[in-house]
């Protein structure tokens, strides 16, 4: 299987043997970590034990152990070098790893296969655990499509020029080496990195694209290098220096020192002429745009100037990210701050230990934690608006979509984009592209009419499409409007009527919307009468409330468009969050959601047992309970603690049996076998092992009984 | 080539599932309740920090119906929840006994539809003989696919 | 002329591996060691053409062992197997004037003709 020419059996019988001890020490030395995390020599252990695991299932075929071994191994390597604690967390991926792998194992030493094994989840895990942010993971970045370097990088700076006139005057000649490495070689910086140092050996090398500084850099732009280099020696040397394994092709081209000495102006036209297959470069590339200058540039000039440019970066931004150095600034103000409160606790403690006066040592104590609390609030923003991107990245495919839409279709529409500077999580960008590129096309598919049909109707002939993005709280609100035809909401009951949709009947506008979103809904046969609209809207809904715990909300006119509002949270691990209890339960609502909090008297409540209401502000909103969702009802007393909770524009009352306090939550997602009603956006577990449900308050637009 | 089972009794019946989708068994005293809970669902068990639903077997296959008075209450010492996992996501099943490993054949296994010990026949792949035993097969995703049943099967129907 | 190659891996598996592969092409393999001390030692000894290093031992890892051996031999000539993901020590091991490096899992065509370039260089 894995190395021919070698007896399989034996192959086998040697590795089950060294694999399974491997195992076996792996298994021990993990309970040993558990109890010293602080060990390094433990720590260590184990991270040459997943790495031999990860190398030797690898020669043997066994991917899907490698795989695990590998993610293990980087776990531990983060451990190693002090990027990642051993948290409980951690300590639990790295756990249920090892013990899939002796699942593995023991399914191998039967004769069986690691492939039985699905590894989707425990992966996952270890990458969250590792600190990566979500998405599935490959560790290797897919390299951007362009596979030569934006060649006019070769300008060269006064040193350069400097370096190239000396060793013209000292005779040597000038040489464009391009160099490109075997497509299957995994580590394609290091062969370049070879052939460059082994070049320095015997010429001087001037200039190298993509640059190298002797430090690993993103490996998929070097599948091609570019050197520039001179030498006394004729290009004997250099094949020889470059003759290093794995590297698929080589091209050395004599060239004329004036080509490249030339000014920076008058430079380009010679340059391009030397060129010539590079004359067709957009402007903003061929000006010599220094790759890390998109960092911190205004969004819309980075996506205008260098088209292919975001995608690039997106693409890239899987294994390293770009971030304002401004922000880094910051961070490093409140790491200065924390040392200061640390060494003043430090004294504090001291004080004590001298027999200060404690309640002194008190007030100072309490001083000081106020301040480690905005600290720590400081760096979790901070943290936070390093992952955050603007929506630009996604809405910036929208306007060439609408274009070549509108074109195949044969109906002009204006797009519309705002809000583009909105940031939201980086992680967040792959599952919203989808849905919202769906959307938009529903709009031009089924929502736009032909001209002729707009102009009969009174409208412009041109349709109109709007995409917005804004912030709410700690929310994104992105709505995605057309002018068309919109939904008529009597033919959507109607439908459901048929379809056996019990209560269809007297379902309000909202809930016939809602409907759209169904997977029967959504299905061509009752959509051609729709009108195509709810195409696919299942599974947006699928994607918006269930992945980004989030909603979507319809909005339509027959005859004037419709609008889709989605509404989702900032961020999804932590949250801050207002712990309730009803009966013996605990629940979390996210602080965005909440409006305030009030006392509520009997007396004040109105209307029947499932539809009640009361007024706040001047508006009368609904009466919903814990104890009616989830106990045995209300429990009747004279006044009741509750929370007004909002979403989007509703409010609503929720009368809960106790307020205990505001705090941060971690939210793990929960199952829908638990969540059938819909009502929770997650769970979470507090330090004392209690559970905590969150509550996902779009129910108050939903719900009635 | 036979394949390995975890076996385990519930309500009088014999059942099983396949070894490699059992990620761990635990006692019962880890289960946590939780309120007003969805049809099938027990509890659930806090396993390393991830919240993993507990399904009622009993009430979800549908054994021990018809049964009354001969009902034989399980040894509480005795019951587990098995953890298993289907595709990417883990479930807990509880059980009143977890028996052996078992090799089960490709022979030994028929794929009678009748149901036996009263449960529900969709959720039986089929039903493995073994040494004087009988063991049904469960169908872990079908099981664990609560609340997208189709309206009309319900229980007795089919 | 068959060249006289040290073998340095921890895992007796990989070593097993890559014994059979280069005896099957004509090499001899004039020694094992299974961490970096016992590498450096046997190079001392026993004088290999070539050394194939693992940089992943206990006891001193690959890439000490490497250093060490230069510093006894300038011109020795030195494979690095490494495993992916391990960037930063490949390219210090290229600084220090290591010949080639392999990636594990390698084929064995690949690891035959990384020692065949580096012998023949003289």
């Amino acid at each position: 299987m894995a190395v021919a020419g070698i007896d399989e059996a034996r192959l086998r019988k040697a590795f089950l043997e060294e694999a399974e001890e491997l195992c076996q020490k792996l298994g021990d030395s993990l309970l040993a970590l558990e109890t010293d995390r602080g060990n390094t020599d433990v720590v260590n252990e184990v991270f040459r034990l997943t790495h031999s695991l990860k190398s030797e299932s690898a020669l043997m075929g066994f991917t899907a152990l490698s795989e695990l071994a590998h993610r293990m191994e980087d776990v531990l390597g983060s451990v190693r070098e002090g990027r990642l604690v051993l948290e409980k967390p951690v300590m639990d991926g790295i756990f249920a790893g090892s013990d899939l792998i002796a699942e593995m194992m023991a399914a191998i030493s039967k004769g069986g296969s690691d492939a039985d094994f699905d590894t989707t989840a425990i992966l996952q895990e270890l990458f969250l655990a590792a600190g990566r942010g979500g998405g599935s993971a490959s560790e290797t970045a897919a390299a951007p499509t362009a596979g030569t370097p934006a060649a006019s990088e070769m300008e060269l700076g006064e040193f350069e020029k400097r370096q190239l006139t000396e060793a013209r005057d000292r005779g040597e000649a000038l040489y464009k080496l391009t160099v490109s490495v075997d497509p299957a070689e995994s580590m394609k910086f290091p062969r370049a990195y070879l052939v460059f140092f082994n070049l320095e050996l015997v010429s001087n090398v001037v200039k190298v694209v993509p640059p190298m500084k002797g430090e690993p850099e993103e490996d998929a732009r070097y599948a091609t290098t570019t050197l520039l280099v001179t030498s006394a020696g004729g290009d004997e040397g250099l094949r020889a220096a470059a003759a290093v394994d794995q590297i698929a092709g080589l091209r050395i081209d004599r060239c004329d020192y004036d080509g490249y000495l030339a000014s920076a102006r008058s430079g380009s036209a010679a340059w391009l002429k030397a060129h010539p297959e590079r004359a067709g470069m957009p402007p903003g590339v061929a000006a010599g745009m220094p790759p890390g200058v998109a960092a911190g540039m205004p969004p819309g000039v980075a996506a205008g100037a260098a088209g292919g440019m975001l995608q690039a970066a997106a693409a890239v931004e899987k294994t390293t990210i770009r971030v304002d150095t401004r922000k880094l600034d910051d961070l490093w103000s409140l790491i200065a701050e924390l040392v200061l409160h640390k060494s003043h606790i430090a004294r504090l403690s001291d004080d004590l230990g001298h027999g200060a006066d404690v309640h002194e040592v008190r007030e100072e104590l309490v001083e000081s934690f106020d301040s480690l609390d905005k600290i720590s609030s400081g760096m979790q923003q901070v943290m936070m608006d390093t992952r955050m991107i603007p929506i630009s990245v996604i809405f910036s495919k929208f306007p060439r979509l609408v274009r070549d839409l509108s074109r195949k279709l044969g109906k002009p529409v204006e797009l519309i984009l705002s809000g583009e500077e909105t940031e939201i999580d980086r992680s967040l960008v792959e599952a919203l592209s989808d849905p919202l590129t769906h959307i938009i096309r529903n709009s031009l598919d089924h929502g736009i009419e032909f001209p002729e049909e707009r102009v009969r109707r009174g409208k412009s002939e041109k349709g109109r499409v709007s995409v917005s993005a804004r912030r709410q709280g700690g929310n994104i609100v992105i709505e995605l409007a057309d002018d068309g035809r919109g939904m008529d909401s009597e033919q959507i009951r109607r439908k459901a009527i048929e379809m056996g949709i019990s209560g269809a009947a007297h379902f309000n506008e909202a809930q016939l919307l809602e409907l759209v979103f169904l997977p029967g809904f959504s299905t061509k046969e009752v959509v051609t009468d729709l009108s195509g609209r709810g195409v696919g809207m299942d599974v947006v809904a699928n994607r918006i409330r269930g992945e980004l715990k989030g909603d979507v909300v319809l909005g339509t006119q027959p005859g004037g468009g419709t609008r889709v509002t989605l509404l989702f949270p900032l961020t999804l691990t932590i949250v801050n969050a207002l712990l309730v209890r009803g009966d013996s339960q605990l629940y979390a609502i996210p602080l965005t959601d909440v409006d305030s909090t009030a006392k509520l008297l009997a007396t004040e409540i109105r209307g029947e047992e499932g539809s009640e209401y009361s007024s706040w502000m001047d508006d009368a909103i609904p009466v919903f309970s814990l104890g009616a969702l989830f106990g045995k009802g209300r429990h009747k007393t004279e006044e009741y603690f509750a929370t007004v909770l909002r979403h989007g524009d509703s409010k609503a009352f929720l009368v809960v049996d106790e307020l205990i306090e505001e705090r941060d939550i971690v939210i793990k997602p929960v199952d829908d076998l638990l969540n059938t009603q819909r009502l929770f956006s997650g769970v979470s577990v507090l330090e004392d092992g209690r559970l905590v449900f969150i509550l996902d308050t779009s129910f108050i637009r939903r719900e009635r009984v | 080539m036979g394949e390995r089972y975890v076996s385990f009794s519930l309500a009088n019946g014999h059942f099983c599932v396949p070894v490699n989708q059992v990620l761990q068994i635990l006692r019962r005293e880890n289960l946590i309740e939780i309120p007003k809970p969805p049809p099938y669902v027990e509890g659930v068990i806090n396993l390393r920090g991830n919240i993993i639903p507990v399904v009622n077997l009993r009430a979800r296959l549908e054994v021990g119906r018809g049964e009354k008075g001969e009902h034989r209450e399980p040894d509480p010492r005795k019951r587990r929840v098995i953890i298993t996992r289907v595709g990417s996501r883990s479930y807990g099943l509880d059980v009143d006994e977890v028996r052996e490993i078992v090799d089960i054949d490709e022979s030994g296994i028929t794929q009678d539809a009748t149901s036996l010990f009263g449960a529900r026949a969709d959720f039986i792949r089929g039903i493995a003989r073994r040494d004087e035993s009988l063991y049904l097969m469960l169908d872990l995703p079908r099981v664990f696919a609560v609340g997208r049943d189709m309206p009309g099967t319900r229980a007795g129907q089919s | 002329m068959s060249a006289t190659i040290l073998i340095a891996d921890d895992l007796s598996f990989m070593r097993m591996i890559q014994k059979e592969i280069l005896t099957e092409r004509g090499y001899t393999i004039v020694g094992e060691a299974t961490d970096g001390r016992e590498a450096v030692e046997k190079f001392k000894t026993l004088h290999p053409d070539l050394v194939l290093l693992d940089i992943t031992m206990p006891n001193m890892n690959g890439l000490e062992a490497m250093r060490k051996i230069f510093a006894l031999e300038p011109k020795a000539k030195v494979i690095m197997c490494s495993a992916l993901g391990q960037q930063n020590l490949i390219v210090e091991a290229i600084k220090a004037g290591v010949k080639d490096f392999i990636v594990k899992p390698f084929k064995p065509e690949r690891i035959l003709s990384a020692i065949e370039k580096a012998l023949k260089v003289s």
